[in-house]
């Protein structure tokens, strides 16, 4: 059912006017030219459930800075102490570990509003490094804002810890990804998953997303070399179920797809058994 | 660094590398052919049937061949003799 015209449901944001009638000037300033940016965040909070009106203008209005970076930037390292909690609005970042041999492991793949360090709020030093994989912008809040909105905002705390539990999912899926199924099904899953991942942060469809990751790049996910991630990638070509045209992933057969990864979705959904 | 390309010949079958990887120097890059052929060679003996033959043919810049390994020739396949008759069978652990 469409709603009255004029009253548009894309745009679920304070207006500025509600901004200035509830905060003091100096911080209008600083949010004005930035005020919707973390939008994609709060996107993503809300499928866990709507928030009140005030924290999602808390959430809107917390703190940030925006950083516009390209390709292979660090926007974390290992070891170093981070002051703030970095939110993905635009483009693909990971984050990894690196061996003393020079092995990399990446261990998770962000988009579009994805909260990709709040542990940040709480363990200052990280255990990984993150990068970007594409040209991405990316949204930098203080640590301690985030602390300290999830001691006063529940609502906010309870969807924080839904997104925190569906990462340890999509990590659990990661842990049988390179533990137990094949070179094939390790990267049929893969695909599979960034495809939904990407859908449902309503960039556009799951069959036809970008795809920036080079072999070496799968093949750190998977834990395949690189030669081996083109030899599966040719072998899913040969059977029709994808294409790449100029880093774009084409899946020509999403059920054939997902039964060459043996993927099933509901660990995605908060709503276990939705689809 | 250099930009080499793997391609996997199985028989008729030719898999191109369209990304190709950046590595040091050809030494590297031999390196990388084989580590390459041994990953896809231990999933075949985790499905129990080998190509022997399958190879990765590194490629330069310049799209020139400079390098061949066959997956025999990228693991050392060592055979203990027979034993002879009466001696004492040893299991290694």
């Amino acid at each position: 059912m469409l709603g009255p015209p004029g009253r548009s449901r894309a745009c679920p944001l304070p207006s500025i006017a509600a901004c200035l009638g509830r905060h003091a000037p100096t911080q209008v300033i600083a949010l004005t030219s930035s005020w919707s940016a973390l939008l994609p965040f709060l996107a993503k909070l809300e499928r866990y459930g709507r928030l009140p009106a005030d924290d999602r203008e808390a959430l809107l209005l917390l703190p940030h800075s925006l950083r516009t970076v390209i390709r292979g930037v660090h926007i974390l390292r290992e070891g170093e102490r981070a002051t703030t909690c970095c939110v993905v609005l635009a483009g693909y970042a990971c984050r990894y570990k690196i061996l003393p041999n020079g092995s990399r492991q990446i261990l998770s793949v962000h988009m579009k509003g994805d909260g990709v360090d709040l542990q940040n709020a709480f363990i200052p030093v990280p255990d990984y490094n993150l990068l970007t994989l594409t040209a991405a912008e990316v949204a930098l809040i203080p640590a301690a804002a985030i602390a300290e909105m999830l001691v006063d905002r529940p609502a906010i705390a309870r969807a924080l810890c839904i997104d925190m539990l569906l990462d340890a999912a999509i990590q659990r899926e990661w842990t049988v990804n390179v533990g137990r199924r094949n070179a094939r099904t390790r990267i049929a899953h893969f695909l599979c998953e960034l495809g939904t991942r990407y859908e449902t942060s309503g960039m556009g469809e799951r069959d036809r997303y970008p795809f920036p990751l080079t072999q070496e790049q799968v093949g750190d996910v998977t834990g395949l070399t690189p030669v081996h991630v083109n030899q599966v990638f040719q072998s899913l070509r040969a059977d029709n179920l994808l294409a790449t045209e100029d880093r774009t992933l084409v899946v020509r057969d999403w059920p054939g797809l997902a039964a060459a990864g043996g993927f099933r979705s509901d660990y995605l959904n908060h709503a276990r058994g939705n689809g | 660094m250099p930009l080499f390309r793997f391609h996997i010949r199985r028989g008729l079958e030719f898999v191109f590398d369209p990304d190709g990887l950046h590595c040091a120097d050809f030494g590297a890059a031999k390196r990388e052919a084989i580590r390459g052929a041994r990953s896809i060679f231990s999933e075949q003996v985790h499905e129990g049937k080998l190509w022997l033959d399958e190879s990765i043919e590194v490629h330069d810049e310049a799209d020139e061949l400079v390098w061949t390994v066959t997956f025999a020739t990228a693991v050392e396949i060592v055979r203990t003799p027979p034993l002879s008759r009466g001696q004492p069978m040893i299991y290694a652990a």
